[in-house]
């Protein structure tokens, strides 16, 4: 049998996810495991996206938004993200954090399914897991999206086989299965030709920036509750996209020498490219 | 020195101005025709000929407040009353060409991006891109620049989609439904 390939592209997680797929199958196998990787992303979507007023991040919010809170039961997948996050949240001394969607209501950047979100005054500290249950000790509200692409990415990936090369990327969140001598294009600033192309150094990347927003920011400085600006991206080099999504922004606020140590810890690379497509690597 | 400066930036300026101009990057994703395969396995489609009149798109602009740009649609229908469309959706940022899956009662079944641009306006001078929507060269896939694999950038919002979508589920109600 000959190689085939597929490459679909839908809207889902609030941006493009592209699935490129490549083997020895025949199409209609490949076209079945590209709905089998888009359902998984659906799947996700429904349960962590802030925009659904039905999803499980939007229950669960209403609830923190009443903290104190003991032992709310979470599904599996909040559990893995939010685990993450948390973890982060520690090793980056608090530059990567969940709770602040209020930030991103506040600037419209997020839709407001609570009412009033004055009384968010908690950080992902007062948050502990505990057996797939949440506790808080003060009232905050997660936004999820700052890692959840990252982990869509990376449950859809792993449904496919590894004899089919898969190459998914979730507005900028990609993850390979054959990533070894594979390139991206790292989109730099808003213009069509702002790329540059580097080598993949590991399995994951996703880049963050600024760029696209004109009026307001989406990225909150946690420790000053402010919104961040700047000119260039962040891509992170890392073993999952989940991983490398959050790592971005971490990366971003943080001290040169403290995101080095952070890098470190989870043994990823960080490429800063300035508005001019120059660059440098933290590692 | 003065004089060789003046003449080198000069040299400068005229190298970039004869700089060929990049028109547009395009990404293609599926034909128009193997859309309609994932959207509708195995059922045979029948192309409609329907073109809106100023009223219907007026009232459409109303009801989804998205502007309708093109009065002539691209619709096929189903065995089973499904329809399948093939549209345009033009953002801050990109051009795209989408195809929609309807069932007979209207719901959304399924979106696909067929060809994804970033450019402005190139699309609608493009006759390829025209003629891909009328079943003579539903095989060929647009190409209109290299296409490049992997881009990993600052999460771009999809919301013009979502706006285009409303518009298409409101045709629906307003003409398509009928026919």
């Amino acid at each position: 049998m000959s190689e085939n390939s597929l490459t679909r592209c839908r809207p889902l997680l609030g941006t493009f996810v592209e699935i490129s797929l490549k083997g020895v199958s025949d199409r209609a196998q490949l076209i079945a495991y590209s709905i089998l990787a888009f359902d998984e992303i659906e799947r996700i979507h429904h349960l962590l996206g802030f925009h659904n007023p039905d999803s499980e991040l939007t229950r669960l919010n209403k609830k923190l938004l009443s903290a104190p809170l003991k032992d709310q039961p979470l599904s599996i997948d909040m559990v893995n993200v939010l685990t993450l996050a948390l973890t982060i949240h520690q090793q980056s001394l608090g530059f990567f954090d969940v709770t602040i969607a209020d930030n991103l209501i506040n600037t419209k950047l997020l839709p407001n399914h609570f009412g009033h979100i004055d009384n968010c005054v908690g950080n992902s500290a007062d948050l502990t897991l505990t057996h797939n249950t949440i506790s808080s000790k003060s009232p905050v509200c997660i936004d999820l999206g700052g890692i959840a692409k990252g982990y869509a990415v990376d449950c859809a990936l792993a449904l496919v086989p590894s004899s089919v090369r898969c190459t998914i990327n979730a507005g900028g969140d990609l993850k390979s299965n054959d990533w070894q001598n594979q390139w991206v294009h790292v989109k730099y600033a808003q213009r069509e030709s702002a790329l540059r192309k580097k080598k993949m150094l590991q399995q994951a990347v996703a880049t963050s920036g600024t760029y696209y927003h004109d009026d307001h920011s989406a990225i909150i400085n946690p420790i000053t509750a402010t919104e961040h600006k700047f000119k260039g991206c962040v891509s992170v080099f890392s073993s999952s996209a989940m991983l490398s999504d959050a790592l971005t922004k971490a990366v971003i606020l943080m001290p040169s020498n403290q995101a080095k140590k952070l890098l470190r810890v989870y043994n990823a690379h960080a490429i800063l490219t300035n508005r001019f497509g120059f660059s440098r690597t933290i590692r | 020195m003065q004089r060789r400066g003046f003449i080198k930036g000069l040299l400068l300026t005229a190298a970039g101005l004869s700089l060929p101009v990049k028109v547009a990057s395009a990404k293609t994703f599926l034909t128009v025709k193997e859309s309609q395969d994932i959207l509708f396995p195995n059922q045979v489609l029948t192309k409609l000929n329907v073109t809106l009149t100023e009223e219907q798109a007026d009232a459409i602009a109303d009801k989804s407040d998205t502007r309708v740009r093109n009065l002539k649609m691209n619709v096929w229908k189903s065995a089973d009353g499904g329809l399948f469309i093939a549209d345009q959706v033009i953002g801050k940022h990109e051009n795209i060409d989408i195809a929609v899956g309807l069932d007979a009662a209207g719901k959304v079944t399924g979106i696909e991006v067929l060809t994804y641009r970033e450019s402005y306006g190139e699309q609608v001078m493009h006759p390829k891109w025209r003629k891909q929507f009328h079943g003579k060269d539903q095989s060929e896939h647009l190409l209109l620049d290299e296409q490049i694999k992997n881009i990993s950038g600052a999460t771009l919002s999809c919301r013009h989609i979502t706006d285009g979508i409303n518009r298409l589920t409101q045709t629906w109600d307003l003409v398509l439904k009928a026919l």
